[in-house]
């Protein structure tokens, strides 16, 4: 509609209306009622000043004034002169409201959180109230038509959270989360299975009180992780926390590994998915991101070349040829409940190896125990393959050479032969 | 006259009685004495034979330069058994199996075999191609041992390929005559130091390979008996042995059968069991000249074949 026609139009309104429904919402919508109304901003955008009344009337404000929220336009002659300024949600939603209006706890958790302090900054990107929840339609978070119901929670928040650019302009390191957890096992259960009891985004995150990762507060801050992946997975967090792992990191050590470090985060899949950094094949490369680092072996005195002396096995040379059914680290080692193996409890404890070998290779016995796993054959271990090694590399190195110089020794005969006769 | 013609006569006739019993004694004199004497002249011609032999052989030897359309044509002995030549064909079958499919978990960290286990789509499929190479190779091993000891054929075959003095001797010669110190290479027989080894070498490996590998295969029940470390020496002698056998195959067996100027591309007696006379002259000349003299022996009629291969 041009502006002319729209000055037309509300000019009508209120010479027929009058002042009298000035209180009521339909004198609002005499002209906002009407579909085309727009507004064209003065950088040549055009916005939308169309309020859809059914949609209204269905959210959780349905039964509101207009002028509730816009209270800068109470007593306004028609048509207002000048513009809306933007409504503050925090009118009524605070702490002891006397509308009932459901509170956010102090605004200060908001006010707190990653989004609450960049619109503070004035960073027009970041969300304020209406980006999540709607504006004249926002509905309650139970309701599955609204925004924040936790099935359509992941596309509210993948609305920034799915753009690349976005993520370098506000320097997130992860760059598309929305993406990624739509593939993961979260996602598919959510968005694929309506499994709404999995997690969404702010499960992990927090809503209001949402923070970088970097932030000591935010509830995916590595040394919170735990707790907040616990929350639903309360066996594993149990396990966990008595593991080396677990200890560590209750013991402040960074380098330690959370949940997120071997599993991942927002594109986390089931350890059955190929595409899983649990997934038997991938299992190794994962462990080896920290136990294969000179540093943390160092730090820790933990035993160097654990990925070498596992490729040089049949497990790690058919593990890595995709044999999903050889052991991995986690088969011998255990997972969440990893221990070292100095531990009575740890399944590599010697006492305990019959058993763990024993659940790939039935009726194993103490022999299992005698020898080395992680073979590093030399003077002082593993000793018979040393020795086996040792006289097979002089033997192929004597014969082989051998037969070199013999073979040589033929061919520059002939070639001597050859050249005689040639003269 | 009468008179002294008479006892003349007389003793004439005596003479003649005496020389008949003389003959008749000697008609009945043992005939071994006749046989053994008449043994000796024939080993004296066949020595004589050999020798004239020799020479020959060695003069066609040194006057065979390249092969002429004549020599393609030319007459061929049987040199291997068909038992012998299949139980060649199912060694080499199993080997190659064998080597394809084990190489790779010695090298997992190549390229060729990230490739092996690509196409063959994963190490359980490669792991049964090598159990199946090695039932082979163990049925083989199995043949042979019945073959050199219940056939007549196996057992001198077998006699033939005992390691002896002259082939330590022979090496020797041979490096002397590389090495330009000798004028004469060493002549073989049957079977060369070369063939002997590889013979020998089988031998060894098949001991070495089938062991490791069974206590492998069924590591399960091995490691009820012994502990894990003799399960990781079975794998590394397995392994080396692997390779050491690979290694002796490509570089000393191929060399011998493939790659030597003598036999480029290859020597096509595993396939028909036949030699060329000359070949043999050249490379058997012992064998060939004992083959000669006892066929001589045998017949007796003292027919010399042409040493130079004609017909």
């Amino acid at each position: 509609m041009k502006p002319g026609r729209l000055l037309l139009v509300c000019l009508i309104v209120t010479v027929f209306a009058g002042p009298a429904l000035a209180a009521d919402n339909a004198k609002c919508l005499m002209c906002h009622g009407a579909p085309g109304l727009s507004k064209r901003l003065p950088d040549g955008s055009v916005i939308s000043l169309h309020i859809d009344d059914q949609a209204f009337r269905q959210s959780v404000h349905g039964a509101r004034l207009c002028t509730d929220c816009h209270i800068d336009m109470r007593g306004q002659t028609f048509p207002h002169k000048r513009s809306a300024v933007p409504v503050k949600c925090s009118g009524c939603h605070f702490m002891g409201n006397p509308m009932g209006a459901p509170n956010i706890g102090p605004m200060t958790e908001y006010a707190d959180s990653v989004h609450g302090r960049a619109v503070k900054r004035g960073d027009k990107d970041a969300p304020r109230c209406k980006n999540c929840h709607g504006e004249h339609d926002i509905r309650a978070h139970t309701d599955p038509r609204s925004s924040i119901y936790r099935a359509n929670i992941p596309d509210t928040c993948g609305k920034c959270h799915s753009d690349a650019g976005m993520a370098r302009k506000h320097k997130i390191p992860v760059k598309r989360p929305y993406q990624l957890y739509e593939k993961s096992v979260h996602g598919k259960a959510v968005s694929g299975q309506g499994l709404i009891a999995a997690a969404v985004c702010t499960d992990c995150h927090g809503g209001h009180t949402i923070k970088a990762a970097a932030d000591p507060m935010s509830t995916v801050n590595k040394k919170h992780i735990p707790g907040t992946c616990g929350r639903c997975h309360k066996k594993i967090l149990e396990e966990y926390k008595k593991s080396i792992h677990g200890r560590a990191v209750a013991q402040g050590v960074k380098d330690a590994p959370v949940c997120t470090n071997c599993h991942g985060e927002h594109g986390i899949e089931r350890p059955t998915e190929p595409g899983s950094s649990v997934y038997p094949t991938h299992v190794v490369a994962t462990c080896s991101k920290c136990h294969e680092s000179a540093g943390v072996q160092k730090r820790f005195g933990l035993p160097a070349h654990r990925l070498k002396t596992y490729i040089g096995s049949y497990h790690g040379v058919a593990n890595k040829f995709g044999e999903t059914t050889v052991a991995n680290c986690a088969t011998c080692h255990g997972s969440h409940g990893i221990l070292p193996s100095s531990d009575p409890h740890s399944m590599t404890n010697k006492r305990n190896l019959p058993r763990t070998c024993g659940k790939c290779h039935p009726g194993a016995g103490e022999n299992f125990a005698k020898g080395s796993v992680h073979l590093e054959p030399s003077e002082k271990r593993d000793k018979g393959v040393y020795w086996v090694r040792i006289f097979y590399t002089v033997f192929i190195v004597g014969l082989i050479g051998s037969f070199a110089l013999y073979i040589l020794l033929d061919i520059f005969s002939r070639v001597r032969k050859r050249g005689g006769r040639a003269r | 006259m009468a008179g002294s013609k008479k006892p003349e006569n007389e003793r004439r006739s005596l003479d003649e009685q005496m020389a008949s019993t003389a003959r008749e004694l000697q008609s009945l004199a043992d005939a071994e004495v006749v046989a053994e004497a008449e043994r000796e002249i024939r080993e004296q011609l066949a020595a004589e034979m050999r020798q004239r032999l020799s020479r020959a052989v060695k003069a066609r030897a040194a006057a065979r330069k390249t092969p002429t359309a004549a020599q393609a044509k030319e007459e061929e002995i049987e040199r291997f058994s068909l038992k012998f030549r299949i139980q060649h064909i199912l060694l080499f079958s199993s080997c190659i199996i064998l080597i394809l499919t084990g190489l790779p978990l010695k090298f997992p960290n190549t390229h060729w075999a990230a490739f092996f286990f690509s196409i063959l789509g994963g190490v359980p499929a490669s792991g049964l191609l090598h159990r199946i190479g090695a039932t082979l190779l163990i049925i083989v091993g199995v043949a042979h041992m019945c073959y050199i000891t219940l056939t007549a054929e196996g057992r001198r075959e077998f006699r033939q390929l005992i390691p002896k003095p002259k082939d330590v001797f022979d090496v020797i010669g041979n490096v002397r005559y590389f090495l330009g110190l000798a004028k004469q290479g060493a002549r073989f027989g049957r079977f060369s130091y070369i063939e002997k080894f590889d013979y020998w070498a089988v031998y060894w490996g098949m001991v070495v390979m089938i062991t490791s590998g069974l206590m492998l295969w069924f590591e399960d029940a091995t490691m009820r008996l012994l502990p894990k470390f003799a399960v990781d020496m079975a794998r590394e002698a397995h392994s080396d042995e692997a390779l050491l056998a690979t290694l002796a195959i490509i570089v000393w067996h191929f060399y011998n059968v493939h790659l030597s100027p003598d036999c480029f591309p290859m020597s096509k007696t595993w396939l028909t069991g036949k030699i060329t006379k000359s070949k043999m002259m050249s490379h058997h000349p012992l064998e060939y000249e004992e083959m000669i003299a006892a066929s001589l022996v045998e017949d007796g009629n003292g027919k010399i074949p042409n040493p130079t291969g004609g017909k």
